[in-house]
């Protein structure tokens, strides 16, 4: 067991991170962060929309507009593949909604199905290609969020703002902000009441594929740090804790946000101390933070329904106390 | 659950981790357009799953590089693909075309009903219907009953001669038919549904060309034999219906008492 689990040193831990190896923990703290953020707030309307595995179905179907991308372009420019997993995530949501609109099969295995065969044909594509593809499939599936502080910095005017990918994360977590800001009341009656919103001049197919856009976006810029499968739990993890402990949701977007912050710095401090990967860390201290608010929540949690079943059965009069 | 995980456990080592969701949903989803029943449903599930498997490893064999799991799950993939297309019943083809026969029908018979309801008018003295007739009463332009007359052309339920339509026998009988439904599901709605006469059309106009014999002879059991629609005119009988020439007399009959 000693092996397996490194010694405890509190001040590795929780200190070092944010002292001496700042320049290291700090980025992929940030990063962590952003990710979270950027999953979280689209999560959220996965969830409201019963769609978390969209989330699921996207990130991997995503795999074979990469690999086209890439030997259309030639290059890993951040453009061709924001191209590349933009078509296939449309192209995804277009073949589901086919397939559970056009005949009896329902949306559930209709997003099995497409994102099944959208990734077989990015294996195969990358498999046959090889040579050319500088793809590492692991890389794809669990992501690396270690080598961050390797990568060449941004500098803008004077302003160091950071590693490459780090800015290009940010750049999309700030974006996806703004359009929910931007489009809050169409996301927010479209997702509780369609029929409402479509009688209100909104158009919710437009709004489903912009939101399927978005999380197409969203997935390639974390694939790099958190990879295809660790996505998943960022992308539902924010949004489930939050709605355990709210019902609004600007507070179920702020709480996401606290999740994303509160699980990428616990991250750090659990992989420091495992030694393991920052970015399967981060979703452990996320799941955790999610657990705590299932047994704790004041309204939804295992303790308070607990108690509130014994204050009812306790305070409810027996059968001999029936007025008369 | 448990033979699930079984499943998983099995099919791992053969497709990987994500690829084995394929192969548990995707012939399922193609034997679900193909069949009604479940033993049906399991077969036909289990026979495109072995077909794909063994299509995938065949094809993996054939190019230097391919892997054999993608193969199997694009194999399932494109059973489905045949299903979603081709299935008898609920494929998008068949589909597709049921629509677009049942739309002309329903076309077609809506003109036969307008022709009836032009016969009726002029008491079913006149032999025919004009082309003019029919127009004015659909409230159409001549080409647009045109068209519709040579529909009925086509399909032998009308004869044309110079711009006067005839009913052939079919179509007399299916005329009839059509407003006999229509006036009796009126009639249901009214009486056992308790409707209010002027809201029972548009409901009727969708019903008629739905009807079969066996809900019809219900409905005329329950509304015991009426004779009079609610908006006052004759429901036709099945006596009238099916006796060719006879509706003619029969209702002249009534209405000259």
């Amino acid at each position: 067991m000693t092996s397996l689990i490194p010694a405890y040193n509190a001040h590795a831990v929780w200190i070092a991170p944010w002292t001496e190896n700042l320049g290291n923990s700090g980025w992929i703290a940030a990063m962590g962060f952003c990710v979270g953020a950027a999953c979280g707030l689209v999560g959220n309307y996965l969830m409201l929309r019963r769609m978390a595995l969209m989330g699921d179905a996207v990130s991997h179907s995503i795999l074979p507009g990469l690999v086209i991308a890439f030997l259309v372009s030639g290059s890993r420019a951040t453009g061709p593949m924001f191209i590349g997993a933009l078509a296939a995530g449309a192209v995804t949501t277009l073949i589901i909604e086919t397939i559970h609109t056009r005949t009896r099969v329902k949306q559930d295995a209709a997003i099995g199905i497409a994102f099944s065969t959208l990734f077989a044909i990015g294996v195969i594509l990358t498999v046959g290609f090889a040579g050319q593809v500088d793809l590492d499939a692991e890389c794809v599936l669990y992501g690396e969020i270690t080598f961050l502080p390797l990568e060449p910095l941004v500098t803008v005017g004077g302003w160091t703002l950071g590693p490459a990918p780090f800015v290009r994360m940010a750049t999309v977590a700030v974006g996806v902000l703004v359009l929910i800001v931007v489009w809050y009341k169409e996301l927010l009656v479209s997702s509780f009441d369609p029929g409402l919103a479509r009688s209100l001049g909104i158009n919710p197919t437009l709004l489903h594929y912009g939101l399927m856009a978005a999380l197409s976006i969203v997935v390639v810029s974390a694939f790099e740090a958190v990879g295809a499968i660790l996505v998943i739990a960022m992308l539902i993890l924010p949004g489930a804790t939050a709605s355990l402990l709210t019902t609004r949701l600007p507070k179920v977007h702020l709480l996401s946000i606290l999740h994303a912050a509160l699980s990428s710095v616990l991250g750090v401090s659990l992989g420091t101390w495992l030694n393991c990967s920052m970015a399967g860390a981060m979703v452990v201290a996320g799941a955790l933070l999610f657990a705590l608010a299932w047994v704790a929540s004041p309204t939804e949690g295992l303790i308070a329904g607990w108690w509130n079943r014994r204050r009812r059965v306790t305070s409810v009069p027996g059968p001999d106390a029936v007025p008369r | 659950m448990l033979l699930l995980a079984a499943a998983v456990v099995i099919a791992l080592q053969a497709v990987g981790v994500v690829l084995v969701s394929a192969m548990l949903i995707t012939p399922a989803a193609a034997a679900y357009l193909l069949t009604d029943r479940l033993h049906r449903l399991v077969l036909l599930a289990s026979a495109f799953g072995v077909a794909a498997g063994v299509s995938g490893a065949f094809l993996s064999f054939v190019g230097p590089s391919l892997p054999t799991g993608p193969l199997m799950v694009l194999g399932a993939s494109f059973v489905f693909g045949l299903a979603f297309f081709f299935a008898p019943r609920h494929g998008v083809i068949s589909r597709w075309w049921r629509r677009r026969t049942g739309a002309a029908r329903t076309r077609r018979e809506n003109t036969l009903k307008s022709m009836f309801h032009v016969w009726e008018a002029g008491g079913f003295r006149a032999e025919g219907v004009t082309l003019t007739e029919l127009a004015e009463k659909r409230r159409e332009t001549l080409e647009d009953a045109q068209r519709l007359g040579s529909a009925l052309v086509r399909h032998e339920l009308a004869t044309l001669s110079g711009d006067v339509l005839y009913f052939t026998p079919a179509g007399k009988q299916r005329a009839g038919e059509i407003v006999r439904n229509h006036r009796l599901w009126e009639l249901y709605l009214t009486n056992s549904a308790g409707m209010a006469p002027d809201h029972v059309h548009e409901d009727a106009e969708r019903i008629e060309h739905v009807l079969g014999e066996t809900v019809v002879r219900a409905l005329e059991r329950r509304l015991d034999y009426a004779r009079v629609d609610p908006h006052g005119r004759n429901i036709p009988t099945p006596r009238e219906i099916h006796r060719d020439a006879g509706l003619t007399d029969e209702s002249k009959r009534r209405e000259r008492p």
